[in-house]
């Protein structure tokens, strides 16, 4: 074999042995009913006839197998994501060896060329729903995708988006925003468990990293300028908590999310030609694009980047405190704190329901540190409202 | 129903030695295409080692059932 993991396939040889073997399964179902008669009328053992009807339901399986292997091997010849080689033994077309790894392989092509602007693509990608819940799928899928991919495929959605919009059509706008928000939910769902440590699928710290690098890189789609987090928070959004995003993401991905918006916040946005870029919280694609609720699963309530990564550490209570309980390099108070004291005010544009869920997920726990995190909160917020509930010069409260 | 005579069970002995025969190659095709390399690999050499079992069972149970009815042929009495 030329490359670990793949398999070789020899046509027309192969598609031979798949018709053959379609046909083989079918006439040995027929036989297993025929004997069965016959032995069962003639008083005999049918047991030989019960175990031909086990077989021939192997080998419809097999024949199954085969057949949608023949499928995904058409599918990968037209998208060229096949190649050839040559040994003793023939010409080969390489294709992955396990079929979902093939399946996942596939749908990065598709969700590349939808990327693209590829509306078939796209409405292909739905195919792949119950895919995302395999590991080896996941893994072909993050991997041909890469960390640009998956920032990217979003990014691009929301700016075939506004392109449709602002040419009326509102077809186009109709099928982009129901299929995207399909394609983010498959795409979500691989990310939850592609950068899960404890999950099959995982990526790797590397993946992580390159997603952090990626989201604080600058994209272009069409006409938009983007923010990776920007784009990605779309993924973060459209997640249904199943699986949870995990700890380690948090740690990687969503520190530096914390820091990023910081660290702009600080330094002012830098002068942004497209309207709508330049405000303070930063806002995530849908929010600053105006998109409203099109591509996301919740209302068209507008959404900052905080808010959707929120969205992901209120499902599991590590992942919340690996963000919330720590304190990034060079500064002088933590993440929950920086959330309560710093950053209220950006709350303030799109309202405080995700950081109230976090924190919930972060500190009604009966374990040490979500216990250390309650007290801490209310340490901040009594100094907070100190200011307020001083002590009148009578002694009494004010 | 077990009650067959000799003639009826000799045609029974005949049907199923003609199923039997009929089917006795129905994996041969897949098991030429796979040895012949049609597919190579870790998950092509399973289905080989797969389908060149399943030939093995269907023949084990294909001699099987035709033995059983010869030998429930060779039982009964002669009348004649």
């Amino acid at each position: 074999m030329s490359r670990r993991g793949f398999t070789g396939v020899k046509q027309p040889d192969f598609d031979a042995m798949t018709g053959k073997h379609t046909h083989a399964a079918c006439r040995i179902d027929q036989l297993a009913k025929a004997l069965y008669g016959e032995l069962y009328r003639a008083g005999l053992d049918t047991s030989p006839a019960l175990r031909i009807r086990e077989l021939a339901q192997r080998v419809g399986k097999q024949a199954g197998d085969l057949r949608r292997r023949q499928t995904l091997l058409r599918e990968m010849e037209h998208q060229r994501s096949t190649f050839g080689f040559s040994t003793a033994a023939g010409s080969f077309v390489a294709m992955p060896d396990g079929l979902e790894s093939a399946c996942g392989l596939l749908a990065a092509d598709a969700a590349l060329l939808a990327a693209g602007g590829d509306a078939r693509a796209l409405a292909e990608l739905q195919k792949y729903a119950r895919d995302a819940g395999n590991a080896d799928f996941v893994k072909a899928f993050l991997g041909r995708l890469g960390a640009k991919g998956v920032t990217e495929l979003p990014g691009s959605l929301g700016a075939q988006l506004v392109e449709a919009r602002e040419n009326g059509d509102l077809a186009s706008v109709n099928h982009l925003a129901t299929q995207g928000r399909q394609a983010l939910t498959l795409l979500s769902t691989a990310l939850a468990r592609g950068t899960d440590p404890r999950n099959p699928a995982y990526a790797g710290d590397g993946f992580l990293r390159a997603l952090a690098d990626e989201g604080r890189a600058e994209h272009t789609a069409g006409d938009v300028s983007y923010t990776g987090y920007q784009a990605q928070a779309l993924l973060w959004r459209a997640h249904n908590g199943r699986p949870p995003f995990s700890e380690r993401f948090a740690e990687i991905v969503g520190r530096d999310v914390i820091v990023h918006e910081k660290q702009r916040y600080a330094d002012g946005w830098p002068a942004s030609e497209i309207i709508g870029l330049s405000k303070v919280p930063m806002f995530d694609l849908a929010g600053a694009l105006g998109l409203g609720g099109l591509l996301g699963r919740t209302a068209a309530d507008a959404h900052t980047v905080v808010d959707d990564l929120l969205h992901t550490t209120r499902f599991n209570r590590h992942a919340a405190h690996a963000l919330l309980d720590h304190t990034p390099a060079g500064w002088d108070r933590s993440v929950l704190s920086h959330l309560l004291t710093t950053r209220p005010s950006a709350f303030g544009h799109t309202g405080h329901r995700r950081i109230q869920q976090t924190l919930i997920a972060g500190t009604t726990g009966r374990d040490a540190t979500s216990t250390r995190l309650a007290a801490e909160m209310t340490k901040v917020l009594a100094d907070q409202i100190r200011g307020c509930l001083g002590k009148a010069p009578d002694g009494n409260a004010r | 129903m077990a009650d067959l005579d000799r003639e009826a069970m000799r045609a029974v002995v005949e049907r199923v030695q003609r199923l039997s025969d009929e089917h006795w190659w129905a994996l041969d095709p897949s098991c030429r295409l796979i040895a012949g390399d049609a597919w190579v690999g870790p998950a092509g050499t399973r289905f080989g080692a797969d389908v060149h079992a399943d030939q093995r069972e269907l023949r084990d149970m294909l001699a099987k059932a035709v033995h059983s009815a010869k030998a429930k042929l060779a039982s009964l009495p002669d009348k004649s």
